[in-house]
């Protein structure tokens, strides 16, 4: 589903040359959930980034779901990471002016959905994440458990192959983190998504399937 | 996805009422100051009653009597030829000076030069700036007449309240007849209705009131009362030789008919010749003729001189479009900063966006929708600013005898100008955060 071949990014100024990324070689077969772990600052969102296209690898391959993106320019990109991609973040990102339920629908709005179709389908991602009762409320008025879980209906709403998490529970405690890893593993196992999740907790990576280290922008092997 | 943006940009805007307050007033307090301009440039330059026609006039403000005088100069110049020194001379023709005469017409010198102008739809000849003063009740009243005839009313549509235009006959009987203004009505007879057949006292006649008007409210049109030329007898030595107070005006079937009129003047010119009285002074006679446009720029400038009245228009058209660009452009420099800085505030919403499959476009015409929202929002408020401010300058006669007027083509301009306004503004922050790199925007802020 994802295969990166000896990707590298290195950021340049006019004084410096740093590389993020080194060589790196990661293949994640459909339905598998792998989590990144490595000390901040070793590349662990370059990576997830350059998954999620939203940043470019300075050289290397990206292949997701079985179309090779690196040629795609910026109009394709984004309609392929509407259909294909779903992101969830550590600080939720979530729209301070839309409704929760408007939130949600956020990716349907650049599908061409129409407004009751998109509705529908909101309500059914806000359901699966049991939120379906705060459906007009605003994100200020939730607690950053309740923010996750409709950061976490957001990114399956359109049903994408690929879930990309980037610390999704580093902004919560354990009870709330159980609690919205639990929705990511049972979404890993029920639908057969393939997720991959950056996280600095070793118990949250545990129950994951499979586990990358990095180090300093390279693998750890 | 419009209903969306539409719902999104009002609760933006329901966000910081501080910051919206400020930037509503800044907006509506600019469109209100640009429809004012629009309601004047309409009142005096647009098609409104009683210059509905005034795109197929050809006016003839002046005659003019010139003459020039040349100069033969002369340059002598010292040469060494052939060790010998020789003097050089040449000389050449220069213009060392001009008489010039510019002066209304005389009623006899249009009527006997300019009365069969067979391009011309219809035509009149008309005296103003005649100002004279009656006493009502212990209190003076002042009023501009026009003297004229009974085409008048054809070249220009003053729309009638009661009554109605004085006749051919009227004119050449010389009745004592007048159509005023409700303006005057107002201050002379306390009334604005009701007054057709009462009398009016002027330059020591008594007018009878056959028509009432409403004021022309156009600065070119000043009057209060107009009367039969017939009344007027100013004969001297000045009308001999062709100068009064009187000008004229030419009406084009359509406006593509102008041009022959010009033409037929042109050569009712090339026949006329200097009155015997006064060729020891000139030797040329002039008639130049003008589009109402011209005459009105020529009015605003006071560029007099023969020249350069016909490129008043080009001048002005220029000094016009200068203005509105600075007025529009200022604030527009401002409202930019302020929505910069106020999108730069979102842009962890243009990284959600953008990462789930909004493209460069889509952010761009969010954003630009917002901020047109925005301006129609600033724009609508302007418009009851700009109204009131309307109604306050005509009731206080700020601008002396020009009614501002509001029409429909008022409303149509000002929605132009906010739409301009509101791309003008809205499109450079949008284009920039549109241009925000995904990964850059969900950094710098957490929400």
């Amino acid at each position: 589903m994802i295969e990166l071949q000896n990707v590298n990014k290195v950021y340049r100024t006019k004084t410096i040359e740093t590389t993020a990324l080194n060589d790196i070689n990661l293949s994640v077969p459909a339905g598998e959930f792998l989590s990144i772990m490595g000390p901040s600052g070793c590349g662990k969102s370059t990576l997830l980034n350059i998954i999620g296209l939203l940043d470019e690898p300075s050289n290397g391959s990206v292949n997701i779901a079985g179309t090779s993106v690196t040629s795609y320019n910026g109009k394709k990109i984004a309609s392929f990471r509407n259909e294909k991609l779903g992101f969830i973040f550590q600080s939720f990102h979530l729209i301070p002016d839309l409704s929760v339920v408007d939130n949600v629908e956020l990716p349907l709005l650049y599908r061409k959905v129409g407004s009751k179709q998109r509705r529908m389908m909101a309500e059914a991602a806000l359901e699966s994440v049991g939120l379906k009762n705060r459906m007009s409320h605003y994100p200020n008025q939730l607690s950053g458990g309740q923010k996750q879980r409709v950061a976490i209906a957001r990114a399956i709403v359109g049903n994408p192959d690929i879930i990309l998490a980037d610390e999704p529970t580093g902004n919560l405690d354990s009870v709330m983190g159980n609690e919205v890893m639990d929705i990511l593993t049972g979404l890993n196992s029920n639908n057969n998504t393939t997720i991959v999740m950056v996280t600095h907790d070793e118990n949250m990576a545990k129950k994951t399937h499979k586990l990358m280290r990095l180090y300093d922008g390279a693998q750890v092997k | 996805m419009l209903t969306n943006y539409l719902k999104l940009a009002i609760r933006v805007l329901g966000r910081n009422k501080f910051f919206t307050a400020i930037t509503l007033f800044g907006i509506s307090f600019t469109l209100a100051i640009m429809m004012l301009i629009i309601s004047m440039m309409e009142t005096e330059v647009g098609s409104t009653q009683p210059l509905s026609q005034k795109d197929k006039m050809i006016l003839l403000p002046n005659l003019t009597l010139q003459k020039q005088f040349y100069d033969t100069i002369y340059t002598f110049d010292t040469l060494l030829i052939n060790e010998v020194v020789t003097i050089d001379s040449t000389y050449k023709l220069e213009e060392a000076g001009s008489n010039n005469s510019n002066n209304q017409f005389a009623w006899s010198y249009l009527d006997k030069h300019l009365s069969d102008i067979s391009s011309a739809k219809s035509y009149s000849f008309f005296n103003m700036g005649n100002s004279f003063n009656a006493y009502v009740n212990n209190s003076k009243v002042e009023m501009k007449a026009v003297y004229t005839d009974h085409r008048f009313w054809e070249v220009f549509d003053f729309n009638f309240r009661e009554g109605f235009g004085f006749s051919e006959s009227s004119v050449e009987q010389q009745e004592k007849v007048a159509v005023i203004t409700t303006k005057l009505a107002e201050n002379y007879f306390g009334k604005t209705t009701g007054i057709l057949d009462e009398y009016i006292e002027m330059d020591g006649n008594s007018f009878k009131v056959m028509g009432v008007i409403d004021p022309p409210g156009v600065s070119l049109l000043a009057t209060d009362i107009i009367v039969p030329h017939t009344l007027q007898n100013t004969v001297g030595r000045s009308e001999e030789i062709g100068f009064g107070g009187y000008m004229a005006v030419f009406l084009a079937e359509e406006e593509s008919g102008m041009q022959k009129i010009r033409d037929e003047i042109a050569v009712v010119n090339s026949g006329l010749t200097v009155h015997p009285d006064v060729q020891e002074y000139y030797n040329e006679v002039r008639l130049p003729a003008f589009s109402y446009f011209e005459i009105y720029a020529d009015s605003i400038l006071s560029l007099d001189d023969d020249d350069t009245r016909g490129r008043s228009l080009g001048v002005l058209k220029w000094i016009m479009f200068g203005l509105l660009s600075f007025f529009i452009l200022l604030p527009t420099l401002n409202l930019i900063n302020l929505n910069v800085s106020r999108i730069m505030e979102r842009s962890s919403e243009i990284g959600v966006r953008k990462a789930f499959g909004a493209s460069q476009s889509n952010i761009l015409g969010q954003f630009l929708i917002e901020n047109i929202v925005q301006t129609i929002l600033g724009g609508l408020l302007g418009m009851g600013l700009a109204l009131l401010m309307i109604r306050m300058i005509n009731n206080a006669g700020l601008l002396g005898d020009i009614v501002l007027k509001v029409n429909y083509k008022f409303y149509l301009y000002s929605l132009v100008i906010c739409l301009i306004f509101g791309l003008l503004s809205g499109l450079l922050p949008a284009y920039r955060m549109s241009k925000l790199h995904v990964v850059n925007a969900l950094k710098q802020t957490k929400s």
